[in-house]
């Protein structure tokens, strides 16, 4: 049910910010100094910038490109996470042993900090962010793979359809996958949500998408610097990170770590 | 002990590979480096080709990177771990500096969120399912999943902005300490609290629990010598991943803070493209993990048991 | 001179939450010195029943009618809890997860004569000590800890707890789960010591074999009412009133016919030499000899860790012999070696040895429909059309209706899914069919019956069979020829020349 849910949700979040443009016609990025700083209005909900810009368009803009990084790193980070980890748990040996090992080494700095230090690295654009999220990332994926592969491979049903003389890719993807999907898409739903947090993390510090690219960290940070003259400039982007922290919650079910129920 | 070695070894290699890869890129990235570490060093309206050329000859930045690379592992090897690009001071004395300084914050975090967590987790536990135990579970998941710098301003805001009755930023007095560490201890005490509602419940709720009471066992004879142990276990083990969340969270927090620790030391290294400060850095965080990591792996060892293979593979 | 009654129930009804009852009208009494048996399936009631009789039943319980026991109403929960340990203990299901796994067992066994006997704590570590040496274990058990121990040996630690315990009425739950047949005698034993210390012993099984093995009376019970009240003697016998107590009685295989299934030529599988050993491990203490012939039945026995499995999967070919070869029928009338055969050839021949798993809902996944399982086999078949008929026959011939195949196996029962499973396995046209406990997780009336249609199907299609069991009566009735490969304990005596076994089935 959980997993329906989040793809579904996932679904409705993606055409939404896709179709952005079309529902809000003003440029995120065109400046107004004539009307910097100025309060909350009929034509600009969330009030201006100390540019002059309008915040509410610049909140659904950065939400576009913060999605499509966080999507595209999450989808990378499966792709390579699941590829690794059906190899280990399939293939297991040496393979398996290296690949354990791998995924040891790259538990062994903590995410933000490597994020961080690979943003800085790719540059910070779309691209090496994307990059950078990636590789953070894709260790969660394959151990996960590994985990739940191994106690798939292990059961009867597998080994009853290699006795038919299944070819393997068939047993594969019909007799392993079917059991490590839903997990997986669970991870990887939260995951995109982590990862566009992550952004507002590294674009709140200077570290992300440089301006005058809208994203909701940077824009925290800016609004932080014109606190008392313009409350709006902060308000507005915290209170989207609280909602979409607040959507994960209820989309993604709630987390083993901090919930059996 | 063989895991012991293989713990360090792993995170020694954590921090090689970190500082390997920070000395790759920095390599190919586009544009001068030395033109971007004189405009670090002196401010961008003063930076010229000249000044460049002297940061350039300096940090012998001419030299082919085999070179430098080979020079900075030997350096290494000894104990060096070189200057930074920026301030020319000793790496090894700013991470001791800097780092003593995060350590403080990070022992108060955990200190503070041992003081949220354990009343927490214990109440939820005595009524799993009622409406303390929900609201926990709700506030915690809630809590840990906001960025860490929407967390610490929601602090800072109210508390030292507008109420004024902790400072802004700043290090000197144990006020300035308040803050930073209980945005983190928040974060900490999200998960451990939740973690030691489930261990008490799934201790409480065991066959072998029930065992004991059926033999007529009292509820100390129960609880201190074997329900005690059962709940610790998995504490313990929650302690790596605490340890990461502190290292994310302090490198955050501290920004916010101005607070003059690692965090905000490796922030401002990246920003300015200082490698020597960022391997440094780097290799120090993975052999703290490393080392918290073994720790943990100990005493596990030592409680539980059952745990005869490598108990670094957390499942 | 009678002895004193230590439980005696009248008239007990036992309603669940969900309002199903799942007691109804259970009387029974048990003196000191006395052992009753409550025998029953599962589903029947009988660990409720256990439950009640120990004053542990949980909250939401409803209960009706009286539970004495010693005379103190156990229905009054304050008087239940100081009964515990004291008057009535309960010795659980799985002894293994009932011992906290975090503790040496000596700390264990000694706590009850230290708590509840109030003995100091030296004192009680010798006495646990010595129970433990009573029960047959060395003196290097105290030292260890719970997960250590074989599921024998955890049986006896939990009898050590009852001899600590100074409760003069035991309750024993299902003793013999997942042991081999062997401990029963160990069991029984036991269960002899207790009661001469002048202690009540109520033990609640669904095992026949201990059930014949006793000398006490038992109840039956079934679907929460008791139906018979007979001797174990007289059940041995199959000597009972009830139509389905009877049955129950010739569910056990020393009470069958005797059907052994010789089979005729041609040869379909020769072992020779065949030394196994299980994956990247030492190969395995003995070698093989042996040959079966279409239609035949060989069996495979020995006690847990002997390497039964090992032996069966390299039969079939999932493991490759450590020495030696395995030679099957090449469907042309001569034996090869499978592992000599090219990859085409190994492909073609590869279904034609097929195996029934232990576990019937392991062997299907879980998120396809049993149709749908059966389709990706037929499908795959080089003669689709003709499988198809053939699926239709057997699916009609054991009892398989269309309804159950649109089903996902867990909305079916153990004994239909390894029927599907037999169908299943059944669709290639094999010449030799492995079958690795197919019974063991069944009640035993489904057992009888899985049995003898496999036999039906064995002698109609001229199926050989390999067939491995704990159960060493199962194959003295069904199996021309057994491998016995070996009783609990040798292997744990350190190498030992490679014993010979040899079977031939004509």
């Amino acid at each position: 049910m959980a997993p329906r849910l989040s793809a579904v949700s996932l679904a409705v979040a993606v055409t939404a910010v896709l179709v952005a443009p079309e529902l809000v016609p003003t440029d995120p990025l065109r400046q107004s100094l004539a009307d910097a700083l100025s309060p909350p209005s009929l034509d600009a909900p969330f009030g201006r910038d100390h540019l002059g810009r309008c915040v509410a368009t610049r909140l659904v803009y950065g939400a576009r490109l913060s999605l499509a990084i966080g999507l595209g790193a999450t989808l990378s980070a499966v792709a390579i996470g699941v590829s690794l980890g059906l190899a280990s748990a399939r293939l297991g040996g040496v393979v398996d042993a290296v690949i354990d090992r791998a995924i040891d080494i790259a538990y062994g700095f903590p995410g933000l900090l490597l994020v961080m230090v690979l943003a800085t690295l790719f540059g910070s654009g779309p691209v090496g962010l994307t990059a950078a999220l990636t590789l953070a990332a894709w260790p969660d994926y394959a151990r996960l793979t590994r985990l739940l592969g191994r106690a798939q491979l292990a059961r009867a049903h597998v080994e009853a359809a290699r006795l038919m003389a299944l070819p393997e890719l068939v047993v594969l993807y019909r007799h392993v996958w079917p059991g490590l999907a839903p997990q997986i898409a669970s991870l990887a739903s939260f995951g995109v949500g982590q990862a566009i947090l992550t952004i507002s993390a590294l674009g709140f510090l200077g570290l992300g998408l440089r301006p005058p690219t809208p994203e909701w960290g940077a824009m925290v940070a800016e609004g932080l610097s014109h606190w008392h003259e313009a409350p709006w400039m902060l308000v507005a982007p915290v209170t989207a990170i609280a909602l979409t922290v607040l959507g994960l919650q209820a989309v993604a079910g709630r987390r083993r770590a901090l919930d059996g129920g | 002990m063989w895991s012991a070695a293989a713990r360090l070894g792993q995170g020694l290699a954590v921090g090689l590979v970190v500082a390997l890869l920070c000395f790759a890129f920095v390599e190919t990235l586009p544009g001068d480096q030395a033109l971007r570490l004189a405009a670090a060093r002196f401010g961008e309206d003063l930076t010229d080709p000249s000044r460049a050329e002297l940061v350039r000859r300096e940090l012998g930045l001419e030299r082919p990177w085999p070179v430098r690379l080979l020079a900075w592992l030997a350096a290494l090897a000894e104990g060096d771990l070189g200057r930074s690009a920026v301030s020319r001071e000793r790496v090894a004395g700013l991470l001791a500096a800097y780092g003593a300084r995060s350590a403080l914050l990070a022992a108060v975090a955990l200190a503070l969120s041992l003081v949220f967590a354990v009343p927490i987790g214990l109440l939820s536990a005595l009524h799993p399912g009622g409406v303390v135990d929900r609201a926990a579970a709700a506030f915690s998941a809630f809590t840990v999943s906001l960025p860490s710098f929407v967390r610490a301003l929601a602090l800072m805001l109210p508390f030292a902005v507008e109420l004024r009755w902790f400072p802004v930023a700043g290090f000197g007095q144990p006020s300035h300490l308040v803050l930073p560490a209980t945005t983190v201890a928040l974060a900490l005490a999200a998960v451990s609290s939740r973690a030691l509602r489930h261990a008490v419940v799934a201790e409480r709720e065991a066959a072998h629990q029930a065992f004991l009471a059926w033999q007529g066992l009292g509820l100390a004879a129960r609880v201190l010598p074997h329900g005690v142990r059962g709940v610790a276990i998995p504490m313990v083990a929650l302690l790596s991943v605490q340890a990461v969340h502190v290292i994310d969270g302090v490198a955050v927090v501290e920004t916010v803070f101005a607070y003059p620790g690692l965090g905000l030391l490796v922030v401002r290294a990246l920003l300015a493209r200082d490698l020597p400060v960022i391997q440094g850095v780097g290799l120090v965080v993975g052999a703290a993990m490393a080392a918290i990591g073994m720790v943990a792996d100990i005493a596990t060892r030592l409680l539980d048991p059952r745990q005869v293979e490598a108990s670094w593979r957390r499942a | 001179m009678a002895a004193e009654i230590a439980l005696c129930i009248a008239d007990l009804s036992v309603t669940a939450p969900s309002g199903e009852r799942v007691l109804d009208g259970i009387s029974l009494c048990v003196a000191r010195s006395q052992l009753l048996v409550v025998l029953g399936e599962s589903g029947s009631g009988k660990s409720l029943l256990a439950a009640v009789a120990a004053g542990v039943l949980p909250e939401p319980f409803v209960v009706a009618g009286t539970v004495r026991l010693f005379g103190c109403d156990l229905g009054d929960p304050a008087q239940a809890r100081a009964a515990w340990g004291r008057r009535v203990l309960l010795l659980p299901q799985e002894p293994k997860k009932c011992l906290v796994p975090t503790a040496r067992v000596g700390r264990l066994v000694a706590e009850p004569w230290h708590h509840v006997r109030g003995l100091a704590w030296r004192e009680a570590r010798v006495r646990a000590r010595d129970s433990l040496q009573r029960f047959g274990l060395d003196e290097t058990v105290p030292g260890l800890h719970p997960h250590a121990l074989s599921g024998g040996m955890a049986q006896r630690v939990l009898a050590a707890h009852a001899d600590a315990s100074p409760a003069p009425f035991l309750i024993f739950d299902e003793p013999t789960k997942g042991l081999d047949p062997s401990a029963t005698a160990a069991i029984a034993a036991q269960i002899e010591g207790l009661l001469g210390q002048g202690r009540a012993v109520l033990l609640i099984t669904h095992d026949l074999d201990l059930v014949a093995r006793l000398d006490a009376d038992a109840v039956v019970l079934r679907s929460g009412r008791l139906v018979e009240r007979l001797a174990c003697r007289a059940f041995a016998a199959a000597d009972a009133r009830h139509p389905y107590v009877r049955s129950l009685a010739l569910a056990r295989p020393e009470l069958w016919p005797e059907r052994r299934r010789y089979g005729s030529p041609p040869q379909v599988l020769r072992a020779e030499g065949l030394r196994v050993a299980p994956a990247a491990r030492r190969p395995l203490p003995f070698a093989g000899e042996f040959t079966l012939n279409a239609g035949g039945w060989l069996g495979i026995t020995g006690a847990s860790g002997m390497g039964k499995t090992t032996l069966g999967d390299t039969i079939i070919g999932l493991l490759r012999p450590a020495g030696g070869r395995v030679l099957w029928a090449d469907g042309a009338g001569a034996l090869v070696d499978p592992n000599t055969l090219g990859r085409r050839a190994r492909r073609r021949l590869r279904p034609k040895v097929q195996k029934i798993h232990q576990d019937p809902a392991d062997a299907f996944a879980p998120w396809a429909t049993l149709a749908d399982a059966l389709e990706e086999v037929v499908s795959r078949l080089p003669d689709p059309i003709d499988a198809r008929t053939r699926l239709e026959r057997w699916r009609t011939w054991l009892g398989i209706s269309r309804a159950m195949l649109a089903r996902y196996p867990a909305e079916v029962s153990g004994g239909e899914l390894q029927r599907i499973a037999i169908l299943r396995a059944l669709l290639p046209r094999p010449f030799l069919l492995v079958a690795d406990e197919p019974t063991a997780r069944l009640d035993p009336l489904t057992q009888k019956e899985t049995v003898a249609l496999l036999q039906m199907l064995s002698a109609e299609e001229g199926l050989a069979v390999v067939l491995i069991a704990h159960h060493r009566g199962l194959l003295a009735k069904t199996c021309a020829a057994i491998l016995d490969l070996g009783v609990d304990g040798q292997a744990m005596r350190g190498p030992s020349p490679a014993l010979p076994v040899v079977a031939s089935v004509a």
